[in-house]
């Protein structure tokens, strides 16, 4: 990387102007297939050339016999054939003056003392060539910008949000849920089993890519931790670093040594590195994807001190619960507040203190002005630093105004963008689902709507309070940064 | 393989590095010895020299609250056969004497090698119940001055630390320098890159200041 910007070391990867693919196939059952598929769909606009010893054209696309018989020059290759190919491919790949390969093929470390054995060769082969390969074992590398996807129905829209991932299988799923919950991608790299490189190398692409504002990961286990930690540490100072460790537990640590042939590494020592660098560990996938889509349509909050608005006792409870679990505390409103809050149009007997709780009906009258006016009210107050909204679908279609129900709930999304595009504090939404195929519907509809508008939608309270809470702890990091870096 | 570093070899090292220790001088003989705890003061602790003993208590080699000369002597003697017996054939290179330290809060600072991370620093509440309850925190190497005061305060038992029920505060602040002396950059972990394991255990704190009162130091060979 001597002499040169990793942006620009890394630009094959991501901005190849042309493809190889070796291993392209006919058969749509095969990754061959759905590497040539999904890359062309999508609309990539640079050559693809498919390698295939079977076939004189892949899904449309003229083949050719070997990567030498190409006439071009190839920026990148995508590797697809059998394990024990992989190390002559790779020569072949070299020998064509390639930069790049992405291997997708399994059957390496993570199968046992055989594959160990060929994926030593694997790396010998990119030692002697000098050649860089990411995976084997992974599912390639998504760019929206370039049009490069490993997954049906990627979005075209560019985001701000990249993923570097262990798993193959995370990668492609992050890019779809993702995608429904409101994220929009830059990039998603899967590294596989890091022969070459790893999630060290992507995670420093990222932090300079200019293009990517948020980080998200899925580790079970690093090669060079404490570079990592460094890195981690520079990049959480400029953008969050959002982490999913897996193998956190015994059992998981298990599963991990059979999925990827390496052990998982003390969670302990994790915790300790979560707090070193500013990382946000996550549990779970949802919440990895929760979390960016607050860092996405929220400013950071200033503090903790949260305002609930909805409707509902038991959900108010719960929600105040929830609050303080993830260490959000219940702001307390100042009494011009309360006193202005009188005359938002509420009825009379409900409660105008945090968190306030209010039929669902009045919310939705005058087009949703009532829920604006309290939205508004609540966001004036100092004491508040994040706002709430939580609605209960079924609940506000089963008994308000029957015949107006539907378009009672509209009101109430539009109180709540109203409100939000001139809010001094973050705010955001939860629609409370039920499963039933209506009611998921018109949330869906709705969540479109808040979405298009800037206002992140959560399924649960739980959800919506846990990512709430991220940002805050976040913006709490930086604070800390800046006060260590004062000090000095 | 691994081996461990004598204690006096370990706490001199560790003073090097500004981490205070008790006050102490090693003896060959009896009356060396007693010359050695007339000059730190009584009360003093015994502790016996040996490369060939990993566990000094277990084999009868420690001896504490000495508080006179006739006592040492006597405690001298019972040592050195205690320890003949556990080990005939061990190399014994002498006595460590040691001021005894006045009673305070007891804490663990220690450093070891983790596979993923390298490096890793630990801070935890001494006592018993240490390793029943893991109250630890643990920071890869090296740590800010803000990590290791994090790691002091992330501990369950933080609170024994800050006057709980009517106990002293202690000196957080001198355990922190503690933590970096070990962990920090260029502290001992980063200097003696062949220290495999570290324990200070216990550092006892007072309102004011703290000292290592034991240390292992395991290296690894061929360095």
């Amino acid at each position: 990387m001597v002499g040169v910007s990793i942006l620009e070391y890394f630009k094959p990867i991501f901005y190849p102007k042309s493809i190889a693919i070796i291993g392209a196939s006919n058969n749509e059952a095969k990754y061959g297939f759905f590497a040539t598929k999904y890359l062309k769909d999508f609309g990539y606009e640079g050559r693809i050339y498919p390698v295939t010893r079977s076939s004189e054209e892949v899904y449309g696309l003229k083949a050719y016999k070997s990567v030498m018989d190409i006439p071009d020059e190839v920026d990148y290759a995508i590797v697809v054939v059998a394990a024990k190919s992989v190390p002559q491919v790779i020569k072949e790949c070299a020998a064509k003056g390639i930069k790049f390969v992405n291997v997708w093929s399994g059957g390496f470390s993570e199968t046992g003392p055989e594959g160990k054995k060929l994926e030593d060769e694997v790396r010998d082969a990119v030692r002697t060539t000098g050649i860089r390969l990411i995976g084997p074992n992974c599912m390639g590398v998504h760019c929206t910008s370039n049009r490069m996807t490993m997954v049906p129905g990627a979005l075209p829209e560019v985001g701000g949000v990249s993923f570097i991932s262990q798993s193959g299988g995370f990668s492609t799923d992050v890019i779809r849920m993702g995608q429904a919950l409101g994220l929009r991608f830059s990039k998603v790299v899967s590294v596989g089993n890091s022969v070459d490189l790893s999630a060290n190398d992507f995670l420093a692409y990222f932090a300079a890519d200019p293009e990517t504002r948020i980080i998200m990961a899925y580790i079970e286990r690093l090669k060079d931790g404490k570079e990592f930690v460094r890195l981690a540490k520079e990049v959480s100072q400029e953008k969050p670093i959002i982490l999913l460790k897996g193998g956190q537990t015994e059992a998981g640590r298990k599963a991990v040594s059979s999925h990827t042939g390496t052990l998982a590494g003390n969670y302990r020592v994790w915790q300790g590195v979560f707090k070193q660098t500013g990382i946000i560990p996550v549990d779970s996938l949802e919440e990895m994807l929760e979390t960016a889509l607050g860092f996405s349509f929220l400013q950071l909050p200033q503090g903790r001190r949260i305002a609930l608005i909805g409707s509902g006792g038991g959900a108010t409870v719960t929600a105040t619960d929830l609050c303080s679990r993830y260490n959000l505390t219940l702001a307390n409103f100042n009494p011009e507040t309360k006193e202005k809050l009188k005359s938002t149009g509420i009825p009379a007997w409900a409660i105008l203190n945090n968190p306030i709780d209010t039929a669902s009906g009045a919310l939705a009258v005058d087009e949703g002005r009532v829920l604006t006016n309290l939205i508004r009210t609540v966001s004036s107050d100092p004491g508040v630093d994040i706002i709430l909204v939580h609605l209960n679908v079924q609940n506000m279609i089963a008994f308000t105004h029957v015949s107006k129900a539907r378009t009672y709930f509209q009101n109430m999304v539009t109180g709540i963008i109203r409100a939000t595009k001139e809010s001094r504090v973050p705010v955001a939404a939860v629609l409370r689902r039920n499963g039933e195929l209506e009611i998921e519907r018109i949330c869906y509809e709705e969540q479109q709507r808040c979405l298009a508008e800037g206002v992140p939608v959560y399924p649960t309270i739980a959800s919506g309070v846990r990512a709430l809470s991220h940002l805050a702890a976040y913006r709490e990091y930086k604070e800390k940064l800046e006060r260590d870096t004062s000090i000095k | 393989m691994s081996y461990l570093l004598p204690e006096n070899k370990a706490k001199e090292l560790l003073k090097s590095f500004g981490v205070n220790v008790p006050h102490s001088k090693t003896a060959k003989a009896l009356e060396e010895a007693k010359a050695a705890a007339c000059e730190i003061g009584f009360p003093v602790a015994l502790k016996i020299i040996s490369p060939d003993i990993i566990h000094k208590t277990e084999a009868g080699g420690v001896c504490l609250g000495i508080a006179s000369e006739e006592e040492l002597e006597q405690k001298y003697n019972e040592l050195l056969t205690r320890v003949r017996e556990y080990k005939p054939d061990a190399r014994l290179d002498g006595v460590l004497v040691e001021s005894m330290a006045k009673p305070g809060m007891e804490v663990i600072v220690g450093a070891a090698r983790d596979e993923e991370f390298g490096k890793v620093l630990m801070f935890g509440i001494g006592g018993v119940l240490v390793e029943l309850l893991e109250d630890v925190s643990i920071r890869v190497i090296p740590i800010t001055l803000t990590d290791a005061q994090e790691m002091i305060q992330e501990t369950k038992g933080y609170r024994l630390l800050t006057g709980y029920r009517g106990r002293p505060r202690v000196d957080l602040d001198a355990i922190a320098k503690v933590l970096l002396a070990v962990g920090g950059e260029g502290g001992l972990i980063e200097q003696q890159k062949n220290i495999l394991e570290l324990d200070i255990n216990p550092l006892i704190v007072y309102p004011d200041g703290c000292v290592a009162v034991d240390a292992r130091i395991i290296l690894e060979e061929g360095f």
